[in-house]
């Protein structure tokens, strides 16, 4: 049983000497968009513009509030190089002697840096869709929904503890569930929400179960105390072992790996903002950000775990580059795109390289984001989601066409674009690992830079069918124009940052970011040329092809025609794996599995209990009919006899029932005299 | 204070029964005067379950408020009651359900009418319940148990559906067949004990050790059997689907909030702590069944497409989690227990009140025809998916607790039990977690969603009415606030659910026969 | 030989009030009959009295065949009570009825009285068979008293001839244990039987012969044929003395021989009991199952109750006096309470075959909408008998269930439980029919005063001694001679 607890408050003593008071408010951080989400429910309709209002003006609070916070960290680490964050913590409640489960918050250079991430792009988003959503249907649902979503990110991120994360963790996954579902009156809209909520709730199993043999291992939910215990080798490698796999696995279903990770392409099905937010830049990579902040225990779990995160990474990212090669959606071009990316981040800690990791969740978070909404921007000009129905762009919509270029240009890694630097940085991480012999690295590092091809192909190719060319919209009916203000200011603070975002982290002393986040024994590598180069050159070299095929025409090629033809129908039929999932697992389950357990239930187990009825009622009948009645009255009945007897009925007494009586009595001593001198004797 | 302290209880328990019978002596037609005495006999009782909140010392492990009385001296059984962390939880949800099921019935009673005789019939079921959540003699829990049985039946039987006298009896027969050996286990632990006595605590502390190994197993499947048949857990459950499908809605809201309970309490109450030992050769049964209970009920949902029938199935997939909890006999599974068992109340509670609400407008439980109804009535829309998603586990609302606590404990359960059984239900019950989302989510698609059918275009339905949110902003409230605050039960329940497990090891260590090896932990 | 008057006064009392209702009946004009009630019930009253003043004393008298001590009391009360009850029920009856003769029916009723009282106090082989003869003889009468009714001529022949022929039966076993002991006197019988190895056969098929006798009384299987034609064929009011004050004076007989004279045979008679408790139960439930008329489903009904009674009667010990205590406890407590809820049950019956004329269970259909008190009454009465709290049927079952566990008796136990589910599937059929169904006729149901009293104390009485059941108990706990 458990009888001791290190809790936070311990652990968190020696923390709390060094803060300011920015830090301990940090808690309201998450609080403000809760708020709002409860007061645009309750009465956000009988606003002008029906709640949005509120979210905005939320947001820039959690903004501010995020910002302050994070330049209080950063002093923090500035001023000492060994601070390794605040937190605080009050009782949630104790569900046993000694078990007890905290409320609180930790803040230092990973939470900072996410708390920044979130509040500029759900400011962001938040801008842009008062003005992308105003005539939708349920705009003040839309907003809470989205607001609540914050919240829960927000709580994710400062959690001082596994349970608070699983809090924030399912919240995210329902909010996602309402909005992608947004517009539920048509089917497929509710049945990717279902199927989004579905397939990351498997990978929470295993989070869930991640948790708990962490917390039976360490005899505490709180993240410092577990990671401490891990590293100091307090808790079997065994355990260890195991709870990292699982709660991998929670990693796997939220940031979309292989193999769950069919459900990002789906959840397109949302309103463009949704995406950009949460399907992009926060909510997904809320793996990453569970893996980063459980780093210790993986590393000390190394190298089973760990190797496998990178190698679910790295096939995710192939996987996934290929797949955005053949879509003619844009929306899920950037679905697969996100997917491959996060790929990269989560084979990046199975590589050790942690600080790349989260860099690239930061650099990647403004690129991405402005992709999602700049491609909001074409659909809403287009009203058409489909890159066939695009092209030509450019003249049209300026503004957009820049900005997503610039997006593009950041995703396919070309320096100096903020995409490049994060990436690089993964790169040499895998080289690094892979050069000390580990075979999984090596892998990865492979896969890096064929997906870094692969990436800038597809970037090539959505940049050329979009923006470049003929129009392949009809022009009869369709006018595309430049989107309003409140949509295009977000798209170029995010093209900004798209561009100097990365520039926190450049290489040698004047990184930044490795001093932000940093953790001992995962250091950051020194700036390799010939990585960069590599990678670089690979990067050129897929734009370059994709650029010649899809703007120039320079090479014609239909895959259907080719030798690749096969390949080409597996990548359209996204490996089948949806098939599988469907044929396999939800049809046999939800149709056949749930109607055979009915039927056991109806005929087998309720069969039972309603044949003991009829066994009781049978047999009382054969009891009264043929012992009772029987016996005594011959089948004669009693009434109708004595009518058609009323005559005689003397008779009838003397001849009949009174013998037989009479008889029965007898026979009944008989069979007990006979019965107990029997036994007796 | 002091009338609290020293009455209390006994007042939560018989003032429904007095405003029983002062209804029964109205005059038949005086409705509006027959709801408001409901409304003051139930107010009351909620008032005093409040009052007793108040009073009670929260962290103490033992009875408080204790009351004995000579009852019935020719059977050595005495009125004696009290509450402790675990009855008071239960009490105060009873004491609430009932006061907000009786607001409703002020809204609508259900055909055929007969105010009188329903609100008295609720009333006497509350007695009822209460009773059993403070009864602390045998003799007196089981007359407590069974007073349910009558008013029940008669719910289901006069106001439910169609299917409602097969329904009904079934009901009483089943729960019938598994009291009637509880009585018999009763029975037995009377003539066990030494001295003889039916007086739980006493038998608790020292009346039954020295009974052979063989009969106590026995006397603990009497027990379980009446216990498992009322939770219900499976394979005993096969009553409650057609009880709560027929029952009218208040019947079904008071069936799933309250009556089940009363089959976990008494496993907590009666048969783990007067024999921990077959209480520890029976968990890992126990547990098994509460993970088939968990996969399969929610397997049957699926298989549903009566929206009644299928939140019905879910309470049987709920309280496997609640009985998970309890097989582990950790504090940390004790706690989840109870916490399950008041959340499950109030979630599922709810959702029987939406059933009812929607079958009042839409007249069917049938769901392909309900399709739409987030544009039909948003609100109402809106309620259900709120406590499906409640229901599913979400963190952060109270249905999630219960169950991940109670899959927590199962991880670890108490030594002397073997994990292995344990981590398997564990992992079984997590699956069986997304399958609850999976048919939950469904629902809400094929109930909320999609386009309205033909033929509820042109008509034109009311959204949530006024004395419907009266009688549901409680439980809603609820909903959020043992989500965001746990502790509001954790607070009153670990100390004793401690000293509950404290009971386990220290009684059942002692005796070798029934310890299973010990276990690296 | 001293003759104590005040022993006997009740039983000399109701003599004088039987011979007063008859002759005086005779003088009376015809439509002053009805006078037999009042006179009949203030007598039985006056004689209540008579032997509520003997309650807490210790007499014996005519050589020792006659003794008033608590469980003699206790009995005479029951009996005193059970036939005001049912006068109650029959003056309703009667007054519909005008071709029954109110003296005679009350006359007979008073002598049936009598020989209920005098066997409560009979501690002598003879005393109880002249007492047993004496409840009979008025009984067959009673129940050919409608005369010009077919079914009724039929019901009491058949009693009439059932009975003749297990009271033989009854009279041969009770002359071997004369023979075998040369006594007549329970004590003395007892006495001459302690430490007897050779009597084996002989005593065993002595106590058949006597469970022949008073298991016709009490309606135990196989001895329960007459039964359900009786009951059906009798008027209701006699159908529920015959169920509950002549079962009870079979069962009073049944102690008295057993325990006070055979108790050193327990060991042969124990098995017996058993087996005929559990049988007459399980077959009475279910038949009672099949019945479609309420006063034949009353019937098996009551020989299920009467296998309920009989059971613990299967634990009993030639040793140990407390068990034998305890079983006796049991079944007079259960006797007590179901003295109320069976006369209940058959005056709700009788309540609505009075003025409806219909007797069949389907004809109850939607009463609970005509007549909601009754409708309640008669749910009450069968969920008593049932054994369901809050009303007193619970506790009757629990001490017999109670005595069972106490004398290891745990299978028997477990097959009681099992019927009494068995049992609730037919008597919630009844309560089904009145509150679920629908019914055209939404008349409410009349009724005089008598009987609506009647029925309303006994439904008063077993609910509030479902409450506090200590009220029977009390009373069972004194009811003992051991």
């Amino acid at each position: 049983m458990v009888t001791t607890l290190a809790t936070a408050a311990e652990h968190g003593a020696e923390v709390a000497a060094s803060t300011g008071a920015p830090l301990e408010m940090a808690w309201l951080i998450p609080i403000i968009p809760m708020v709002s989400a409860a007061v645009i429910w309750g009465v956000g309709k009988r606003f002008p513009k029906k709640g949005a209002e509120i979210g905005i003006l939320a947001m820039l609070a959690v903004l501010a509030g995020a910002l302050v916070v994070f330049f209080d960290t950063i002093g923090h680490i500035a001023a000492d190089e060994g601070w390794h964050g605040y937190e605080r913590a009050v009782t949630w409640m104790n569900f046993g002697p000694g078990t007890t489960l905290e409320l609180g918050f930790k803040v230092d250079g990973l939470a900072a840096v996410l708390l920044v991430v979130v509040g500029v792009v759900a400011t962001m988003v938040h801008l842009y869709a008062s003005s992308y959503m105003h005539d939708e249907v349920r705009v003040t649902h839309f907003f809470a929904s989205l607001s609540l979503f914050t919240a829960s990110m927000l709580n994710l991120v400062l959690a001082n503890n596994t349970i608070q994360m699983l809090v924030g963790w399912e919240g995210m996954g329902v909010c996602s569930y309402l909005l992608i579902g947004h517009w539920w009156e048509k089917h497929e809209n509710s049945s990717a929400a279902i199927k989004a909520f579905l397939t990351t709730r498997v990978g929470d199993v295993g989070f869930m179960l991640g948790i708990f043999v962490l917390f039976w291992g360490a005899q505490s939910f709180n993240v410092g105390v577990i990671s401490e215990m891990a590293t100091a080798g307090d808790i079997a490698k065994g355990t260890l072992t195991v709870g990292a796999i699982l709660l991998f696995c929670g990693a796997i279903g939220k940031s979309a790996q292989f193999p769950l990770h069919t459900w990002l392409p789906d959840a397109m099905a949302g309103p463009t903002p949704v995406s950009a937010l949460i399907h992009a830049a926060t909510m997904v990579v809320a793996g990453v950000y569970l893996v980063a902040r459980m780093f210790p225990v993986f590393a000390a779990a190394a190298p089973v775990a760990l190797e496998e995160v990178a190698i679910i990474g790295s096939i995710t990212m192939l996987i996934a580059a290929l797949l955005a090669l053949v879509q003619d959606d844009l929306k899920k071009v950037l679905a697969y795109s996100t997917i491959s990316q996060l790929g990269y981040m989560i084979a990046g800690l199975g590589v050790h390289a942690y600080t790349a990791s989260v860099f690239h969740i930061w650099t990647h978070a403004w690129f991405k984001a402005l992709l999602f909404l700049g491609a909001g921007s074409v659909i809403h000009a287009v009203h058409s989601n489909k890159m066939s129905d695009m092209g030509g762009l450019y003249k049209k919509m300026p503004v957009t066409s820049i900005t997503y270029i610039i997006g593009g240009l950041a995703l396919a890694g070309f320096p100096p674009f903020a995409g490049f630097w994060s990436k690089d940085e993964l790169v040499l991480g895998a080289y690094t690992q892979a050069m000390e012999g580990s075979g999984a690295a090596m892998f990865t590092f492979i896969a890096m830079l064929v997906t870094a091809f692969l990436t800038a192909l597809y970037v090539a190719r959505m940049l050329a069918l979009t923006f470049f060319g003929k129009p392949k919209y009809d022009e009869k009916h369709v006018h595309p124009h430049e989107s309003p203000k409140l949509m295009i200011v977000p798209l170029m603070i995010l093209a900004a940052l798209a561009v100097a975002g990365g520039w926190v982290g450049l290489p040698g002393e004047m990184n930044q970011f490795g001093k932000w986040v940093h953790l001992p024994g995962s250091e950051h590598e020194p700036f390799n040329m010939m990585i960069a180069v590599v990678s670089t050159g690979a990067a050129l070299a897929g734009f370059g092809i994709g650029w010649a095929i899809f703007r120039l025409g320079k090479v014609k090629v239909d895959l259907q025609k080719t030798a690749l033809a096969p390949v080409y129908k597996l990548l359209v039929n996204k490996y089948y794996l949806d098939d599988i999932y469907w044929k396999f697992i939800v049809r046999p389950v939800r149709d056949r599995l749930s109607a055979a357990a009915y039927w056991i239930n109806m005929k087998v187990l309720d069969g039972a209990v309603n044949a003991a009825g009829i066994v009781a009622v049978k047999t009382g009948d054969f009891m009264y009919r043929d012992v009772d009645q029987g016996l005594i009255d011959g089948g004669v009945n009693n009434l109708a006899g004595l009518m058609g007897l009323a005559g005689s009925k003397l008779k009838f007494w003397q001849t009949g029932n009174m013998q037989r009586y009479a008889a029965a009595m007898f026979l009944g001593v008989a069979v007990l005299v006979g019965a107990f001198v029997f036994f007796r004797i | 204070m002091n009338l609290v302290e020293e009455w209390g209880i006994t007042l939560a328990v018989f003032l429904p029964l007095l405003g029983a019978i002062v209804i029964v002596l109205t005059p038949k037609g005086m409705e509006s005067i027959q709801k408001v005495l409901a409304l003051a006999a139930t107010g009351a009782a909620l008032l005093v379950g409040l009052a007793l909140t108040f009073a009670f010392e929260h962290g103490e492990p033992g009875m408080q408020f204790e009351k004995s009385l000579s009852w019935i001296p020719s059977i050595d059984s005495n009125y004696h009651v009290g509450i402790d962390g675990i009855s008071l939880p239960l009490l105060v949800l009873s004491v609430l359900v009932c006061f907000l099921c009786i607001i409703y019935a002020c809204w609508h009673i259900p055909e055929p009418g007969n105010a009188k005789a329903f609100l008295a019939l609720i009333l006497l079921l509350e007695t009822g319940m209460n009773g059993s959540f403070i009864a602390l003699d045998l003799v007196l829990f089981f007359v407590f148990w069974e007073l349910v049985l009558v008013p029940m039946y008669f719910l289901i039987g006069i106001w439910g559906g169609e299917n409602r006298q097969y329904a009904s009896i079934k009901f009483f027969l089943y729960t019938l067949f598994g009291s009637v050996f509880m009585l018999l286990g009763f029975l037995a632990l009377y003539f066990q004990s030494d001295p003889h006595t039916f007086d739980m605590l006493l038998l608790q502390e020292s009346g039954v050790l020295d009974i052979p190994a063989g009969l106590a197993s026995l006397i603990f499947g009497g027990l379980a059997l009446g216990f498992a048949v009322k939770v219900p857990m499976w394979p005993f459950h096969t009553w409650l689907p057609d009880a709560h499908t027929q029952a009218p809605t208040i019947g079904s809201v008071l069936l799933a909030a309250v009556l089940l309970k009363m089959g976990t309490y008494g496993f907590m109450r009666i048969a783990i702590p007067i024999l921990p030992g077959p209480a520890m050769q029976f968990a890992p049964v126990i547990a098994v069944l509460a993970a088939i209970a968990i996969v399969y009920g929610a397997l049957c949902c699926l298989a549903q497409t009566n929206l009644k029938r299928m939140i019905a199935f879910s309470s049987v997939g709920h309280m496997g989690f609640v009985m998970l909890g309890i097989s582990t006999m950790t504090p940390e599974g004790f706690n989840a227990a109870v916490f399950g068992m008041v959340a499950h109340g109030v979630v599922t509670g709810m959702l029987f009140f939406l059933a009812g609400s929607i079958k009042e407008r839409y007249h069917t439980y049938e769901m392909p025809e309900l399709a739409g109804m987030g544009l039909k009535i948003p609100k109402m829309a809106g309620l259900l998916a709120f406590c499906a998603i409640a229901s599913l586990g979400l963190p952060g609302l109270a249905g999630f607790w219960g169950e991940v606590m109670a899959l927590l404990a199962s991880y670890q359960p108490l030594e002397g039990l073997d994990p292995t059984i344990f981590r398997g239900a564990m992992v079984v019950g997590a699956i069986g977690t997304v399958l609850t989302a999976g048919y939950f989510l469904w629902m809400l698609q094929r109930v909320n969603m999609g386009k309205i059918s033909e033929k509820w275009k042109k008509v034109k339905l009311a959204d949530v009415e006024t004395l419907e949110y009266a009688a549901w902003l409680p439980l809603l409230a609820l909903i959020l606030v043992l989500g965001l605050y746990p502790r509001l039960i954790m607070d009153t329940t670990t100390s004793s659910v401690t000293a509950l497990t404290e009971t386990i090891t220290g009684r059942s260590s002692g005796d070798d026969a029934h310890v299973a090896q010990v276990t690296d932990h | 030989m001293d003759v104590n008057f005040e022993a006997l006064l009740p039983e000399l009392l109701l003599t004088l009030v039987a011979c007063g209702v008859m002759t005086i009946d005779l003088f009376l004009p015809k439509e002053k009959r009805g006078l037999a009630f009042p006179l009949a019930f203030i007598g039985v009253l006056a004689t209540l009295a008579a032997v509520l003043n003997l309650y807490g004393q210790n007499l014996t008298t005519l050589d020792g065949m006659f003794v008033v001590d608590r469980f003699a009391v206790i009995f005479k009360i029951i009996f005193c009570v059970a036939a005001l009850l049912v006068f109650a029920v029959s003056q309703a009856y009667l007054n519909d009825d005008k071709d029954v003769p109110h003296g005679e029916y009350y006359t007979m009723m008073l002598f049936s009285l009598l020989g209920m009282l005098t066997i409560a106090s009979s501690r002598d082989l003879i005393a109880i068979f002249v007492a047993l003869e004496m409840i009979s003889l008025p009984a067959f009468i009673l129940a050919g008293i409608r005369k010009y009714d077919i079914r009724s001529n039929e019901a009491a022949l058949k009693f009439f001839l059932f009975g003749v022929l297990s009271t033989a039966l009854m009279l041969f076993g009770m002359s071997l244990f004369y023979g075998l002991t040369g006594a007549t006197n329970l004590a003395d019988i007892s006495a001459g039987l302690a430490g007897r190895t050779d009597i084996d056969e002989v005593a065993l098929l002595a106590i058949l012969f006597l469970i022949v006798g008073f298991g016709f009384k009490v309606s135990a299987f196989p001895f329960q044929w007459w039964v359900p034609d009786t009951y059906e064929g009798a008027p209701i009011p006699v159908a529920a003395f015959l169920s509950v004050a002549s079962k009870t004076a079979g069962f009073v007989g049944l102690f008295q021989v057993m325990f006070l004279g055979l108790g050193e045979l327990a060991d042969m008679w124990r098995p017996m009991f058993a087996v005929i408790g559990i049988v007459t139960m399980t077959f009475g439930n279910l038949v009672a199952i099949q019945q479609k008329q309420i006063v034949r489903l009353l019937a098996y009904s009551s020989i299920a109750q009467a296998g309920y009674m009989l059971v613990p009667l299967g634990v009993a010990s030639a040793t140990d006096g407390a068990l034998n205590t305890q079983i006796i406890f049991s079944v007079v407590a259960y006797l007590l309470v179901y003295a109320f809820m069976e006369t209940g049950a058959f005056a709700a019956a009788t309540a609505f075959g009075r003025k409806t004329g219909k007797y069949l269970i389907e004809d109850y259909a939607g009463l609970f909408g005509r007549s909601p008190a009754l409708a309640v009454a008669m749910a009450a009465f069968l969920f008593s008998l049932a054994g369901i709290p809050p009303f007193a049927g619970w506790w009757a079952k629990f001490v017999i269930f109670k005595t069972l566990i106490e004398g290891d008796g745990l299978v028997l136990a477990v097959i009681m439980a099992l019927n009494t589910v068995i049992a609730m599937f037919f008597y919630l059929a009844v309560v089904k029919k009145m509150f679920v169904d629908k019914s055209e006729d939404t008349a409410a149901i009349a009724m005089p005063r008598s009987l609506a009293g009647a029925i309303g104390i006994a439904a008063i009485v077993i609910t509030v001694g479902g409450f506090l059941p200590n009220l029977f108990g009390q009373l069972a706990e004194n009811a003992n001679f051991f």
